[in-house]
């Protein structure tokens, strides 16, 4: 990093005097790489800058950006930073995604947003225009008209803005929670993330990850941009094509870092061959953060068990846990730490339950199926971490109960608060994360949502949307709602049902295979007045998540398949 | 579903080869297996549990088994069965020649 600063921000130092032997490799086609490097994508930066000041873009303002991960999307997030105003980033359509729940998506990000400038690659334009003329966006642009806009001047930077990102967590229907991320936030997540990795210059990083949400984004992206560092930047559908290109950014091409959910190792270790990884070295290779679902300590293994005999240092995995709403990174594994499991009863880890013996308290009896859970790490430097009860009382260490995050890097709220039905509180400084957890030897266990959401393949699905999609086809929105979680370590979404009318039953087995994939469902006929709900209506899924895990939750369990109904004192053995 | 698998040329395959590897490729890669219950007609999505990434990693396996030309996506909407998979696979070796009559 160069010691000038003048725009006054550690995030935007790099613009100062970009290097040009550094920079970001973007996967071409075939098995190229585009580079461009920093002085590159700086001056490109500039010209876009030079185009949102025309455009009037300034301080407090939001640009929405659409694009896939090329140089013009690091170009238009630095330059809208740059001009004081917080990048929104949207994610372009998935090749096989359902376009309607994508088009619901994107409305209700761009009315939540409300953004002065939608910059969109040229080829979105179609699917993007009219939803932003619908959400009332004044301007829609693409890179280079806006430089053309900018008379092809290059800007310069101002002091930043109050927010460096406005970033939504996952969700569709048009029930999106926008993350308000304070510049200094995002400043201080990437300190420590700098800081946790020992990143210097000469520590490139690879990823697959999408740029439009936090891991990606922050971790894969911002970070190594600040750090000036290589990056090489593939998209998620060519990992998914070829797991052995991403292998050679490592084995061949000296990335040393990366980050992603827990199904992309297991990806890799069931799809890619070892005779594939002839020649390659990865001895180099110093840090992988597993976050954003639940790890399996199995797919760590396979993962050793693939890439070891190539010289990889298992040292090298670092689960960690974060959120949005905390920028990104809360803790993680030491550098240098062997990840570890505790074998825990699945029926122990439950808000208010002892998960292992600790100071204060008795071990739980020895008997019956243990499942490893994987230590998270420790918090980054500056960020505190507490496990509170339902009252708010911290708990001892070993006992279950609800994770809490203070420190720099806490968001300042959402920009729609009043609408979301987050169970996550934001606020002054203090975030209450609805994530379920438990310390132990100073490492954070962390064990899913208490719910109202829960995270597949890295994303979140929330409750309300599935709520919204089941009762679309004519259910009474009073008479259902929908639970999110972990029970026993698997993710798991109930459907409740006040009194339903078979057809309900069965157009909800099919949303919810639709748009939970891959969870375990439990679709439950309850009798009136089980849905327990505030005093505005909303359900309190919180309390009807207890009762669940604790099986006390009343009525019956519809199997999806078969029709056939249980009681739900047989939920443990029905799943 | 055949129980007798005819040995064949590498080269020309019956409908009923691609059918059985089509299906066991599908059921390797569906998120909900157990749904299939030797079914043509169930739904990649709605039945097997597919989803965006497992999708694309089918097609890829698909193109890489039957050294498929990749696919477009308004082909791919409308391949939303076991059924359509195999009919569509079928389609292309029955133009290159590699498919018995």
């Amino acid at each position: 990093m160069t010691a000038d600063a003048t725009s006054g921000s550690p995030l935007l130092s790099w613009l100062e005097r970009p290097r040009s032997d550094r920079g970001v490799h973007f996967a071409a086609a075939g098995d190229d790489w585009d580079f461009r490097s920093y002085a590159e994508l700086a001056d490109r930066t500039r010209a876009i800058l030079a185009g949102l000041r025309a455009c009037g873009v300034g301080p407090g303002d939001v640009v929405s950006v659409v694009e896939p991960a090329g140089p013009d999307f690091v170009a238009t997030l630095f330059a809208a930073m740059a001009a004081g105003a917080a990048p929104s980033p949207i994610a372009p359509p998935l090749t096989f995604g359902d376009r309607d729940v994508y088009r619901e998506h994107v409305l209700g990000l761009l009315r939540a947003a409300a953004p002065r400038v939608l910059v969109c690659a040229p080829r979105l334009t179609a699917t993007i225009g009219p939803l932003a003329a619908t959400a009332g966006v004044p301007r829609v642009l693409g890179a280079e008209e806006l430089v053309e806009a900018g008379g092809d001047a290059r800007g310069a930077v101002v002091e930043p803005g109050p927010l460096a990102l406005l970033q939504f967590t996952s969700g569709s229907s048009g029930r999106a929670r926008g993350v308000r991320v304070p510049h200094a936030a995002l400043a201080a997540n990437v300190a420590a993330i700098r800081q946790w990795l020992a990143m210097t210059p000469d520590d490139p990083t690879a990823s697959w990850l999408p740029v439009h949400h936090d891991m990606g984004l922050i971790g894969c992206l911002v970070t190594p941009v600040v750090n000036t560092s290589d990056l090489w930047l593939m998209p998620s559908e060519e990992f998914v094509r070829d797991p052995a290109r991403y292998l050679r950014c490592f084995g061949r091409h000296g990335a040393r870092l990366t980050s992603m959910p827990n199904f992309g190792l297991e990806y890799i270790a069931r799809r890619v061959r070892p005779a594939a990884l002839a020649g390659m070295d990865f001895s180099a290779w110093r840090a992988v953060i597993v976050g954003a679902e639940r790890i399996d300590v199995d797919a760590l293994r396979r993962f050793c068990d693939l890439l070891v005999p190539h010289g990889f240092d298992p040292r090298a995995l670092l689960p960690a846990y974060g959120l949005a709403e905390a920028t990104l990174a809360v803790t993680g594994l030491p550098l240098d730490e062997l990840y570890a499991a505790v074998d825990l009863r699945p029926d122990r880890l439950r808000p208010g339950a002892r998960a292992v013996a600790g100071p204060d308290g008795p071990a739980p009896a020895d008997d019956g199926p243990t499942q490893p859970v994987v230590g998270c790490g420790r918090p980054l430097a500056g960020v505190q971490v507490r496990i509170l009860d339902t009252d708010g009382a911290p708990v001892p260490d070993g006992v279950v109960g609800e994770i809490e995050v203070r420190g720099p890097s806490v968001a300042q709220g959402y920009v729609n608060e009043a609408e979301s039905a987050s169970q996550t509180a934001l606020g002054g400084g203090v975030l209450r994360t609805a994530d379920a957890g438990f310390l132990h030897e100073g490492q954070l266990h962390v064990l899913g949502r208490l719910g109202d959401s829960m995270k597949v393949r890295g994303r979140a699905v929330f409750a309300e949307d599935l709520e919204w999609a089941i009762c679309r086809p004519g259910v009474p929105a009073q008479r259902m709602a929908a639970l999110l979680g972990h029970r026993a370590g698997t993710a798991t979404v109930v459907a409740v049902f006040e009194q339903a009318r078979p057809e309900w039953l069965a157009q909800a087995s099919q949303e919810l295979r639709r748009r939970a994939e891959g969870a375990q469902v439990v679709i439950v006929d309850a009798p009136r007045g089980t849905i327990a709900r505030t005093s505005s209506g909303k359900p309190r899924r919180r309390q009807m998540w207890q009762a669940f895990v604790d099986d006390r939750l009343p009525g019956t369990v519809v199997t999806p398949t078969t029709g056939q109904r249980q009681q739900t004192t047989e939920h443990t053995t029905a799943s | 579903m055949t129980e007798a698998t005819r040995s064949t040329p590498t080269e020309v395959r019956t409908e009923e080869d691609v059918r059985e590897s089509v299906t066991a490729i599908v059921t390797e890669l569906a998120p909900n297996p157990e749904q299939i219950e030797g079914a043509g007609d169930s739904r990649l999505v709605e039945d097997l549990g597919f989803h965006s990434l497992a999708l694309l990693e089918l097609a890829f396996t698909l193109e890489d088994e039957f050294e498929l030309p990749p696919i477009d996506e308004t082909t791919a909407r409308k391949i939303v069965t076991i059924d359509a998979v195999v009919e569509h696979v079928s389609g292309i070796l029955r133009e290159r020649g590699e498919m018995a009559s």
